[in-house]
This record gives C-alpha cells, structure tokens and sequence, in this order.
C-alpha cells in the first residue's frame, strides 16, 4: 500500500478530500471528546489514588508524576484512544464500506471517474491518525485532572507540587513516542477496518462478519503495535524511573 | 482510415469480463455509433457488461474500442497481450480525468446513502473541478435535478427518505450531470411507474437534443421502440433503424409507442411538472 496513492491532487479533488476528512474526523473525534474525557478522568483518578497509596507507605510522594505519565501518557491514553477508536470508528468504517460494495455505491463512484482511494479511503485513513491522537490527547488532558484529584484524595497534595512532579517525569522523547504511537496505531486500525469492509464479495449477510472480523483484526494490531512502539521506546530510552 | 473518418464510438468484437459477469466470445458486439444517436439494447444482463467494459471499468478479452473523440484526442481500448500482461494493445484504462465525458445511469443502486439527492447529483461535478460557460458544480446539479423532474423540497433529502422513483431520476441527473458525450442508460424505466415513463423520454429526448450518444439497454419493448432511433441485432453485429422495426411489427407497437410518445409531449417544458394525465385525456 503506497500512502502516496492516497493523496489526492488536483483542486476538486483535494476538496472533496478536505470535506470528507472533516466529516469523518467530526464522527471519529468531536463526538467521542465527552467519551474520552469521562474515562479520562476516572483513570488518571483511578492510577493516582492507588499511585499515592503505595507512595505513601515509602515516602515517595514526589514520583507520583512520573507514574502518571509513564502509566497514563505511555500507556494507557493510546490503550484506551486504540479500544474507542475500534469500538465507535472501526467497527463503523468496516460496516459502512460493506454496505457501500453491497449497495454498489463503490461501482457508482467508479463510473464517474473518482479514484476511490483519494476520495473514500484517504481521507479516513487521515481522520483516524489525526483523531486518535486527539483523542488520546482529551483522554491525557483529562487525566491529569483526574489524577491530581486522586492526589489529593486522602490528603493535600499541592497543584504546584503536582506539576512539577509530572514535568520531571516527562521528557520530549514521551511526546514524541505518544505522537508516533498514537498515529501508527490509528493508521493499523482504520487500515484494517477497510481491507475487511472491502472484502465483502456480494451479499448483505456478510456485513456483520466482516464487521465482526475488522473488530478482531484491529485488536490485534492495535495491542500488538502497543507492545511493540513500547518496547522500542525502552530499548532507545532505557527503562529511566 | 483516418481518425477524422472514423465513427464517434466503434465497438469491434468486444467480449470481457466486469465484476458483474462475463460477456462471452459468442456473444460479443460490434456496432458503431454517432452524436444524437439513441443506440437501443432490448435485453438487461448483456448490454450492462458491455456498458462497464466501454467504460474500461473491466477487462476485455478480446476486441478493440475506440472512442474517435473523447476530451479532445481519440481513446482506443484494447485486452490485455496474454503473454504480457504488462503491454496491452492500446489503452485498457480510461484517465480519471475522462470520466467526466461518459454519463452512467445505473438501474436502481448507486445512490450514495450519506450524500443528499443534491450532493449526490454534484459529487462528479465537483470532484472533477467542472464548470460549464460559468455555471459551477452546485449549479450544474440544480439544473440536472430540475431537468429529471425531482421537486425542489427533496433535493437536500438522503435517498433512503425519498421513494424509489426519485432515488432513479437522482441516478438519471447525476449521470447527465458532466454533460457527457456519451450516456450509458441501464434500463431507465426500472422503478418508474407507467404513468411517469412518459418523463423519461421526454428526458432522454432533451438529451439526445444536445447531441449526446445514448447508449440505452431495457427489456421493456414499447419504451426501447419509443425512445431509441436505433436498435442492435439480436446477434450483437449490426444496427438497424428502429423505426424500420416498429412498422414491420404490425400494429400493435406503432399504437404502444404513439401512445408513450403522446405521454412525454404532455410535459410542461417551461414549469417542468407533468400536467394531470386525467384531465388532459
């Protein structure tokens, strides 16, 4: 799959790229921000909480930052950014190309000479990296918030405190591990998403399978490249807690 | 032969395969057309492959198209070299950029579900970036919505909250949309109910007026008789005038078609509504 082939362009076709990658980024994104920030918040609460619990018995309050980020920016925003962006958008993508090949709207754009790869495909596939990342950034923003209330849960624990705590953890190798991870990822999901929603054959029964295919599929490789982009950060970084 | 000499469309021996099925060497066409013309096919599953395969959205096995003028220079279309697949006797793609000059009418799907009838009709023209004496994408799309007889109140309307019959006339403006030179009708009165048959021809007859080559597949007789000014042979090798056919038939069409012909005259040119068939007989 080259990417190139995806980009669209001439003028009429960079529009309708630009007005079918809005659309899909307000489906994928927009809509899922009150989603992202709701689990956002309760997990940055969550790992907090328990964080400062255990800190607490070794007086070692002031790593409360560092664990938050390792926990909520390495991991768990793309995690969870991963399992939204296959639950709401994936499963949605896969089941609405199925139907297009069913209803030969596919045919359809083939008859008036619209590269399908420019105009249905790309701007999808560019959607979803573009939003996961937002997403994952919702869900990181929103767990800082919840985080520094389950800081605070048991006993005062300074905002300026906090700050700091989570400044020192962070290095701009984690934002741009996030950004990588985040970007691949949405790419590996949306990818798979249109392999199985395309290789429907003929019949409206297959919508479901293929749907259900796409979910497993895009799992795997979302967790897999989880494991992986991870793995590869220690390596170069080194495990520095 | 030069080019200049040569017919608009000449189909010679085509047979091939599309997604949709296999036209097969027994019977492959051959035919030639020009400008104007409204080139009948009285039959469905053959003349849709054909369509696809003139619009190389298939693979020829065999044969040659060749378009005199399409976008300004000739276009020939030939197989695939079985023994290298990599060279092809002339060209077995079109250019994206052509589409614009071929005008499909599908039979009843192909409507995109997430785009209004209005979007739906202005999708190709604004892709392609097209205007015409300065009339832009949107324009173009009201004119041709206008001009099927779709009511302005379900031009922003998705095509599953309309009924089938407007669904059809949205497939019949989106393929005139371009302006193309060549329009491919796959039977045009599929979903139409008998009384409004008499709005398609009229519609056909307002496009054929431009000078646009219909190329038109329907198993309803009376209608191919009363729209076409040429029919293909049951043998796929030759054209014959259709009103030739129709006298030869009896009286029995003549009456059929006079009546069709009578129904589409009945529409309104200027308000674009039909007037009430009741009252009018």
């Amino acid at each position: 799959m080259a990417l190139i082939d995806y980009i669209p362009r001439d003028q009429g076709h960079q529009r309708e790229f630009v007005r079918v990658f809005l659309r899909q980024t307000y489906y994928t994104f927009i809509q899922a921000i009150p989603l992202m920030a709701i689990l956002g918040v309760f997990a940055g609460l969550s790992v907090a909480f328990q964080a400062r619990l255990g800190l607490s018995f070794i007086g070692g309050n002031d790593n409360i930052g560092q664990i938050v980020v390792i926990v909520l920016i390495r991991e768990l925003a793309p995690l969870m950014s991963s399992l939204v962006l296959i639950a709401r958008s994936a499963t949605a993508v896969a089941s609405e190309l199925a139907t297009m090949k069913v209803q030969q709207e596919i045919d359809a754009l083939n008859f008036m000479g619209i590269n399908v790869k420019q105009y249905l495909l790309g701007p999808r596939i560019a959607a979803a990296m573009v939003s996961i990342f937002c997403m994952a950034s919702v869900f990181m923003a929103a767990g800082m918030v919840g985080a520094w209330f389950g800081a605070n849960f048991w006993s005062y624990f300074p905002l300026i405190q906090f700050l700091n705590s989570i400044t020192a953890g962070l290095s701009p190798l984690d934002i741009l591990f996030f950004a990588l991870k985040t970007v691949a990822i949405g790419l590996a999901i949306f990818t798979v998403a249109i392999r199985n929603g395309l290789s429907l054959k003929k019949a409206p029964f297959e919508v479901p399978i293929v749907t259900n295919q796409a979910v497993v599929d895009a799992l795997f490789m979302a967790i897999g490249l989880q494991v992986l982009i991870s793995g590869i950060f220690y390596v170069a970084v080194g495990i520095n807690i | 032969m030069s080019e200049i000499s040569k017919p608009f469309l000449q189909v010679n021996n085509v047979a091939g395969e599309t997604s949709l099925g296999t036209i097969n060497p027994d019977n492959a066409f051959s035919f030639t057309a020009e400008p104007g013309m409204v080139l009948g096919f009285p039959e469905g599953k053959n003349p849709t492959l054909l369509f696809r395969l003139l619009m190389a959205l298939g693979d020829l096995s065999q044969g040659i198209i060749h378009y005199a003028s399409l976008g300004g220079g000739p276009i020939t279309l030939g197989p695939l070299k079985a023994t290298d697949k990599k060279r092809p006797l002339g060209l077995f793609r079109i250019p994206g950029h052509l589409y614009v000059h071929l005008g499909l009418a599908a039979r009843d799907k192909g409507t995109l579900s997430n785009l209004s009838l209005l979007e739906n009709t202005a999708l190709p023209a604004r892709y392609h970036n097209l205007t015409h004496e300065g009339i832009g994408p949107d324009d173009l799309a009201r004119q041709a919505l206008q001009e099927a007889l779709i009511p302005e109140k379900h031009w922003n309307t998705r095509p599953d909250h309309v009924s089938w019959e407007y669904r059809k006339k949205c497939l019949l403006a989106r393929s005139v949309v371009c302006q193309p030179k060549i329009l491919f009708m796959e039977d045009p009165t599929n979903l139409v109910s008998w009384e409004k048959i008499g709005e398609v021809l009229f519609w056909i007859e307002k496009q054929r007026s431009r000078g646009t080559l219909i190329l038109l597949c329907s198993e309803n007789l009376p209608f191919v008789y009363a729209a076409c000014t040429h029919l293909l042979s049951n043998d796929h090798q030759s054209v014959v005038p259709c009103q030739s056919i129709v006298n030869e038939k009896g009286d029995f069409w003549p009456a059929l078609v006079a009546k069709l012909k009578n129904e589409s005259t009945l529409i309104n040119k200027d308000s674009h509504e039909l007037k009430d068939h009741s009252n009018a007989t």
